[in-house]
């Protein structure tokens, strides 16, 4: 197609596409072996952290927050009350069957390691559609709930390490 | 005579190309791509540095694209995404001008290459803002991300080449040394 370009070309066409492919793979190798690599040498394990702002919404107020590891297969369901105040709780996946059903506004499911959305009661449903957050940095909003889902490390880049939930809770309010 | 008609030639493609370029960033901000990295972007405004870098040469192509940059940053985004973009638009133009130097690739590898090149150095401008290096997990579909619009722009550029090369501005202006008239 390109053979008339004003550009001579030293080799025809078909080798430049062979070419193309080879870099493509080239770049594919890469990728998978980047990886590999970091999968050697970083295995930490990813927690989610979940933020459930007050009605007030600014930062430093009344929140909620949990951490949880993405080891642990579940569901977090979250409970409005009358006042617009969300709860949540965790169930494993045998409570989650008995668990009830009144007053549930968001289901987040945790499963293979990641963390999705698979029910919310806000219009937009931007929560719902947004896919499972798995990577760290990776996150889960829904904002007419004020809740927020972020994919956590265990350290930091300083490789400090988190000693957050060692006594055991499940939640700390501030 | 030849030599200035050619460069008031490239003049109007580079004006053509940067017009273009912004109607793409405009396009490619009405498309949400997040993966959870603020300030990515497609890189449709490739095309237009492809095509450049086919019909005027490097010094045009890379003008263009640095200009589109911060053109773009003010029209379509904030200064903090003009960094990103700035990092993967001259990342991707040194990369693309390597791999069509080398004129051993066509435009769909160039332009691979180029889309790669794109959101790797905007991953890398993430990693560094926000001082979190388990970013880097996210190479693996932008690398799939950026071969995969690299090689659409890369298929489009194959078949706009052409066009240009049949008008009969460029033709009389050919770096051929017979005229096909």
């Amino acid at each position: 197609m390109f053979d008339n370009d004003i550009i001579q070309h030293s080799i025809n066409k078909r080798r430049r596409y062979a070419n193309d492919l080879i870099l493509l793979a080239a770049l594919l190798m890469v990728s998978v072996s980047v990886l590999i690599i970091l999968r050697i040498f970083v295995g930490k394990g990813a927690y989610i952290s979940i933020n459930i702002m007050d009605q007030n919404g600014k930062s430093g107020g009344t929140g909620v927050e949990y951490r949880h590891s993405l080891d642990d297969d579940g569901y977090f369901v979250f409970y409005e009350d009358e006042y617009g105040d969300i709860t949540a709780c965790f169930y494993s996946d045998e409570e989650y069957e008995e668990a009830g059903g009144e007053n549930v506004c968001n289901i987040l499911r945790i499963s293979d390691g990641s963390a999705d959305m698979i029910y919310a009661t806000c219009p937009d449903q931007i929560c719902v559609n947004t896919g499972p957050a798995f990577k760290t940095g990776q996150s889960v909003v829904c904002l007419p709930h004020r809740i927020i889902i972020t994919v956590v490390s265990g350290e930091n880049m300083n490789g400090d390490h988190d000693t957050y939930n060692d006594d055991g809770l499940d939640a700390v309010t501030w | 005579m030849v030599r200035q008609d050619k460069r008031t030639l490239n003049i109007a493609y580079m004006g053509l190309c940067l017009a273009l370029s912004l109607i793409l960033s405009y396009v490619e901000s009405l498309i949400p791509f997040n993966f959870g990295i603020p300030g990515i972007k497609l890189g449709l405004a490739n095309l237009c540095v492809l095509i450049l870098l086919y019909v005027c040469g490097y010094k045009e192509a890379l003008i263009v694209d640095i200009i589109r940059v911060i053109l773009a940053g003010f029209m379509f985004g904030n200064m903090s995404m003009m960094m990103y973009s700035l990092a993967g638009a001259i990342l991707s133009y040194m990369i693309m001008a390597f791999l069509f130097r080398t004129d051993r690739f066509s435009p769909i590898g160039v332009s691979l290459g180029g889309g790669v090149a794109h959101n790797t150095g905007q991953l890398i401008v993430a990693m560094f803002a926000l001082d979190t290096f388990s970013m880097i997990y996210y190479i693996a579909p932008l690398i799939i991300s950026g071969a995969l619009t690299g090689a659409l722009l890369g298929f489009i550029a194959t078949l706009v080449l052409p066009a240009i090369n049949r008008s009969s501005e460029l033709k009389n202006l050919s770096l051929d040394s017979e005229n096909k008239d």
